[in-house]
């Protein structure tokens, strides 16, 4: 079982900064209970965005340390392995333009410039198959 | 996450800024990054919400980019792509400096480089005409 893993990199950036900072954007998922946020200056590379995304969603799986029951609910063991092993999880975000666009498709300093918000798409979410999903997306108000 | 890797020209570029005074590597940098940012093009898909980004100085040819992209979105059709081909059911299309949408390939490679500004694989059902730009 997954412990909880904390990373106290992106909340401590976001409260480092309290007019907001341009390179702080919000994770959503398709399915999780809440967003979180992290700080894309933290990270010099898509491997080292990658592997700090990777520990910040398992850690949706906090069930054994008294997390809400809807929480526990979302991300059972076999999700959460096709989560880790990236199959079907598509890493997407919305530039400054608007548009849903692929990660990791340009050089990472362009990647960073152009990144307002990030989100892991399920592959039939990406591919158009869910389109109410992206229009959800646009029009929901964070919390 | 298995996330496609990017190339870095962009990493050479800056290493040998460590030649040039400060400014001139600040001038060089910006100018350098300026060029690559403008070889980078999206590229969207109908009906495909999540687009994509290439670097139109990958390649030589037509061809080379018709390659690229069935790559990147030929699986979304059972058909394929098949770009350029006939009996494929897709045409791209790209816009101009001008703003204006036009057929990729009817412009010497060169100049088709120099002008794209972004591209559309559309269904060749749907002309141009009755295209809402979805895209800006």
């Amino acid at each position: 079982m997954l412990a909880v893993q904390k990373s106290s990199t992106d909340q401590g950036s976001t409260e480092k900064v309290p007019g907001g900072n341009a390179t702080c954007v919000k994770v959503s998922m398709v399915g999780a209970p809440y967003l979180r946020k992290v700080d894309l200056k933290n990270y010099n590379s898509y491997h080292e965005l990658s592997d700090a995304l990777g520990k910040m969603l398992s850690s949706f799986t906090i069930g054994n340390c008294g997390g809400t029951h809807g929480t526990k609910d979302f991300l059972n063991e076999s999700r959460l392995v096709d989560l880790l092993n990236g199959t079907d999880y598509v890493p997407t975000y919305e530039d400054k333009d608007g548009d849903w666009m692929l990660v990791g498709d340009v050089p990472w300093d362009m990647f960073v410039e152009s990144c307002k918000r990030l989100r892991i798409m399920k592959g039939a979410e990406a591919t158009g198959l869910a389109p109410r999903a992206m229009e959800k997306c646009k029009s929901r108000s964070f919390k | 996450m298995d996330w496609p890797r990017a190339n870095s020209p962009l990493e050479h570029s800056t290493s040998s800024c460590h030649r040039f005074t400060p400014q001139d590597c600040d001038e060089e940098a910006d100018g350098v990054q300026s060029k690559e940012r403008r070889a980078y093009v999206k590229v969207n898909m109908d009906e495909v919400i999540v687009g994509r980004k290439i670097c139109i100085l990958d390649h030589g040819g037509y061809s080379s980019l018709a390659l690229q992209l069935e790559d990147m979105f030929g699986k979304q059709s059972a058909s394929r792509l098949r770009l350029f081909q006939a009996g494929s059911e897709f045409c791209l299309f790209y816009k101009d400096r001008e703003e204006n949408w036009k057929t990729v390939g009817d412009v010497p490679w060169k100049e088709f480089v120099e002008s794209v500004k972004r591209l559309r694989i559309g269904r060749k059902s749907k002309s141009l005409l009755s295209y809402s730009p979805t895209f800006s």
